[in-house]
């Protein structure tokens, strides 16, 4: 072919880039909310309630607490248990003995408005182990060992996780960190769930606090987190669902947890 | 459907007509022997009369006894006039060729066939371009693009940078039907939509209708775009093709058999990748970051009477991050036509069309990984005449059926993932329509056309259908075998459009069309994704239902140098769809529980004014407009505004003939930000800042805009060879438009508004060249 005697010449060049830049924009003021944060920490037999109110996106400085509230808890004989006012916007209620497979309410009071909300505090899953495997460099992260769960996922119902950990002491909290997931491609099966994204080193000791939530905490922490996560990039944003009453923010989560560590070796 | 083609021969029966002979044949273009679609034949001796060649060069003339003067005309070409004493039925084949001391054909960067056919078709405004009418405009990273130049023109908004879509007069980006020789492309897009899959070596023409769409078209709720690829030089052999940038081109075309039959193979690999071993994170380098298309096509004419044409598109991206990380997606198309001449006055074409978009990704490999693949297939028979009734009446009907399969989603797993093998069912769809139209002539000023479609649409076995209560839990189900119809639902679609010519160069048109859609694309973000789902109308999910209203003046003054129009529409759109708060829309059997139904209405009015002929050409645009929904779920049924409600958009594209040498171009883009929702207050849960979501799309992103420059040179001719050289420089003064805003933390704890942009300067070069 003809085409073949040609020699083609190629001047390419391309700058190819994306930056990023704080600009100026106009939000829509909303009206401030009261933001219920509730959880039960059935293994620590630990109910804490932290009030709060919301601010303007723009306006600076920490989000204001609520104190002087009235707030209690309820077993599934409508007993209730108040919790106490700590003066900071949080109360408390320690050595709370669970029943696990029941389903507790809470009563918060503000200003004589009550809400309310309940939540079923489902078993605990058991966590068998953590293992550590060393890992190439990828595009999900330098080399190193990831930490992996190893549990069996209880067969025939639905069951909801999120794993918080510790490294070297220290709590993972950013929400970077958050690991929530559930059964729904894994029912029933051995699980081997690694933190894909963590590396570490040989000597670093990790701990899981390995949470059972029931499927509405599940929801609410899966949205909130990619709600918080995307910075509004959804085409169809939405806030998560509450479960309080009388339009509270927030949410009332009951459960408890396995907990297992590891420290990485060669 | 028995009914509607009864009504069809009663119709037939009642126009009548006269002792009349017929003049018909085809026009091709002398040089390569590609039809000629849209060519005009004229009758001198008679005002406004006249035929045009279909899309297979096929015309056909009814006149009485007599003697005419036949001119032959098309944009471009010289004109060929015939004298004939017509006391018979004959055949005419005319050939073309491109004429020599008229302007050259990249002087006229869009055009109509005809010079005056924006003032004298029944048709309402179709946006009509061929690829080497726009070779010149600058375009991101010096690729030419059919897609992108269509965005430059009124009423149709691109979707913004790294996006596939597009919006038709406010309609959603799944309300396009895109068709590439007649079958449906699912996902036009390459790279994450920085191209389309449109290769414009091989393509022939492009038509999008936005309104008073004719009535062999149908499924698609806002507009049509009917791409054609080439037929291939049935006289010599051709070799062309080009390096850009960022991709090159091959097309090798030739003649079977001389006169009688064709083909073409054109291909194009993009190399992006390349770049990615410079990139700074030593984890891109290696990746596999590219995209192919190949085009085919071969023609062959049985004697006078039949052709046969065969053609095929078959393109991928693959992207791969060394094993971690694997994702292709791709269209694959199929056509096979048959045209026969039945009479000198009816033309038919039979077509078997197949289609699939697929696409899959998976992250590790072997034991250790695990993947998802999911796929739209069809397969179509399609049926249309052509009636040229007499030299007013041109009746066109058919018939087409889809049968749709859906396969929603499979997960394989490896045995250490611990995932289930996930199969989710096959969902299953027969679509019908069946079509008459009438394009009439009433007089010389007056001409419209009138049309009607059944549409009807089978969701089928075997499957399972569910119903939810409000929280999405199942209420019933019920288990449905092979072929048995789960739901059918069905709709008559008048089509309407008209036009009155005022005086030689002005005329008024009018249009209407209605048009049901069956099967719709769901994507939950903002940025367009080949993993968007398509999911057939259902017992839970309705047909989408388009009508559009619209009206336009048309202008020509200077002998139809300068072409002004302005259109107005208003658009109504029944069941839309949007949805619930963090919908899971990925590997989702019970997508529908995912989904709320709402409504849509979209109105606007765009001024342009053209310039088709001299040494500068080109058009400038300015769109007003609204894209607004309504959904009682949302916002407590608040009307909102689309993404894509873009009021105010403005185009200019302008070409510059300096010389044989050398011709410049550039283009301006500006429109209003896109519609967003920000954050309206915020609070903090669980030690996390977070938005709290303010009305559905009451914020704006900053407004959008953008200078092009591009300059072609057109490097010394030799006798078998040409060959040019394409500059364009992309954003010039490297304005930073919002690709996103994100809000986010400064180290303060402040909570700040961050903009990514994509492209700032992106300059690009491309030799393009062709063996004669």
């Amino acid at each position: 072919m003809k085409a073949a005697n040609y020699i083609f010449l190629i001047f390419s060049f391309g700058m190819i880039f994306s930056c990023t830049k704080i600009i100026e924009v106009d939000v829509n003021d909303a009206e401030t909310q009261l933001v219920i944060e509730a959880n039960y920490d059935a293994t620590n037999e630990r109910v804490q309630v932290n009030l709060s109110m919301s601010k303007n996106v723009f306006s600076g400085g920490v989000n204001p607490v609520i104190t002087g509230a009235a707030v209690e808890i309820l077993d599934e004989n409508g007993v209730a248990t108040p919790l106490v006012d700590q003066g900071n916007g949080s109360y408390l209620l320690e050595n709370y003995a669970p029943t696990y497979l029941s389903t507790y309410s809470m009563n918060v009071t503000v200003d004589g408005v009550m809400y309310s909300a309940s939540s079923f505090l489902p078993e605990v899953v058991h966590l068998d182990s953590l293992s550590s495997i060393f890992t190439e460099a990828s595009l999900f992260g330098p080399e190193g060992y990831v930490v992996y769960m190893n549990f069996l996922d209880p067969a025939g119902v639905p069951n909801y996780y999120r794993a918080v950990r510790s490294v070297n002491g220290e709590v993972l909290t950013d929400l970077g960190d958050q690991f929530i997931f559930d059964d729904s491609f894994s029912e029933g099966n051995t699980q081997t769930v690694p933190f894909f994204g963590d590396r570490y080193n040989i000597g670093d000791s990790v701990v899981v606090e390995f949470r059972s939530y029931n499927k509405n905490s599940y929801e609410y922490f899966s949205q909130l987190f990619v709600l918080a996560g995307d910075g509004g990039q959804s085409a169809a944003p939405a806030n998560p669902v509450s479960n309080w009453s009388n339009d509270a923010l927030g949410h009332f989560a009951t459960w408890g947890w396995d907990s297992k560590y590891v420290v990485v070796v060669e | 459907m028995r009914n509607l083609f009864l009504l069809g021969v009663l119709f037939l029966t009642s126009l009548g007509f006269s002792q009349q002979f017929t003049i018909s044949g085809s026009i091709t273009d002398l040089k390569n022997g590609e039809d000629l679609f849209g060519a005009s034949v004229i009758v001198k001796e008679l005002t406004n009369t006249g035929a045009q060649a279909n899309v297979y060069g096929f015309y056909s003339l009814s006149l009485p006894k007599g003697n005419y003067t036949l001119v032959y005309r098309y944009s471009g070409y010289e004109d060929v006039v015939k004298t004939v004493d017509l006391i018979e039925n004959v055949t005419l084949n005319i050939e073309l060729g491109v004429s020599t001391d008229v302007q050259q054909i990249e002087e006229v960067v869009i055009s109509s066939k005809k010079e005056n056919e924006n003032i004298t078709s029944a048709q309402m405004e179709v946006t009509r371009l061929d690829p080497k009418s726009i070779e010149t405009i600058p375009i991101l990273f010096g690729e030419q693009d059919v897609m992108k130049t269509l965005q430059l023109t009124p009423g149709i908004k691109g979707a913004g940078e790294g996006n596939a879509g597009f919006f038709v007069r406010g309609g959603g980006a799944d309300q396009n039907l895109i068709l590439l020789d007649e079958s449906t492309v699912y996902n036009a897009s390459h790279l994450l939509g920085f191209f389309s899959v449109f290769n414009s070596d091989a393509i022939k023409d492009v038509a999008l209708y936005k309104s008073g769409i004719p009535a062999e078209y149908g499924g698609r709720a806002s507009s049509v775009m009917d791409v054609r690829m080439r037929d291939g030089n049935n006289k010599k052999m051709g070799v062309s093709g080009g390096i850009g940038l960022i991709s090159s081109r091959l097309t090798v075309e030739g003649p079977i058999v001389k006169d009688k039959g064709s083909f073409i193979f054109s291909g194009r690999r993009s190399y992006a990748d390349i770049f990615l071993n410079f990139a700074p994170d030593t984890n891109l380098r290696g990746t596999t970051l590219f995209f192919y298309d190949l085009n085919m096509k071969a023609n062959y004419k049985f004697g006078e009477k039949d052709r046969v044409f065969v053609s095929g598109y078959f393109g991928r991206d693959k992207f791969q991050l060394g094993q971690d990380f694997g994702f292709d997606w791709g269209n694959s198309t199929a056509t096979v036509r048959w045209n026969h001449i039945f009479s000198d006055r009816l033309f038919s074409n039979t077509s078997f069309i197949f289609s699939n978009f697929d696409y899959q990704f998976s992250i590790g490999e072997g034991d250790d990984g695990f993947g998802i693949r999911s796929s739209i297939q069809d397969l179509n028979l399609k049926q249309d005449f052509t009636y040229y009734l007499n030299s007013n009446n041109t009746l066109k009907y058919g018939f087409n059926a889809i049968y749709h399969i859906f396969r929603p989603g499979v997960l394989e797993s490896g045995a250490n993932v611990g995932f289930n093998q996930i199969d989710l069912d096959k969902r299953y769809a027969a679509e019908f329509g069946a079509y008459v139209q009438n394009e009439q002539k009433l007089s010389n000023r007056f001409s419209m056309f009138y049309g009607l479609r059944y549409s009807g649409f089978n969701y089928l076995g075997e499957g399972t259908a569910y119903t939810y209560d409000s929280d999405g839990n199942v209420l019933t189900e019920q288990t449905y075998d092979s072929f048995e119809t789960i739901k059918y639902y069905q709709g008559l679609e008048p089509r309407f459009s008209m036009s009155y010519i005022t005086n030689e160069n002005s005329s008024v048109k009018a249009g209407y069309n209605r048009i049901f859609q069956y099967i719709h694309q769901l994507s939950n973000t903002t940025t367009s994704s080949p993993t968007d789902v398509w999911v057939p109308s259902s017992n839970l999910v309705a047909p989408q239902i388009g009508d559009q209203l619209a009206i336009g003046y048309y202008q020509n003054v200077k002998n139809n140098e300068y072409q002004f129009s302005v259109e107005t529409y208003y658009k109504w759109l029944q069941n839309q769809i949007d949805y619930k708060p963090n919908a899971n829309l990925v590997l989702n059997g019970q997508v529908e529980r995912e989904l709320v139904y709402g409504k849509g209405m979209a109105y606007g009015v765009e001024f342009q004014v053209k310039k088709t002929k001299g040494k500068l050409t080109g058009w400038f645009n300015y769109t007003l407009s609204r894209a607004l929904r309504q959904f009682d779920d949302i916002d407590e049924g608040q009307v909102f505004s689309a993404r894509q409600d873009r009021i105010h958009d403005l185009n200019l594209v302008l070409t510059y003939k300096l010389s044989d040498a050398w011709v410049f171009s550039t283009s301006f883009v500006y429109y209003t930000g896109d519609a967003v929702t920000f954050p309206s207050a915020q609070y903090v849960y669980d030690g996390i800042t977070t938005p709290y979501v303010g009305q559905r799309n009451g914020n704006r992103l900053p407004d959008y805009h953008r200078l092009d420059l591009g300059a072609t040179w057109y490097l010394k001719e030799k006798k078998r060879f040409e060959h040019s050289l394409n500059f364009s420089i992309y954003n010039v003064y490297g304005r930073e438009n919002a690709f996103s805003v994100r809000f986010t933390q400064n180290d303060a704890g402040q909570t700040v508004a961050e903009q990514t942009a994509l492209f700032k300067m992106i300059p690009a070069i491309t030799y393009n060249f062709k063996l004669k």
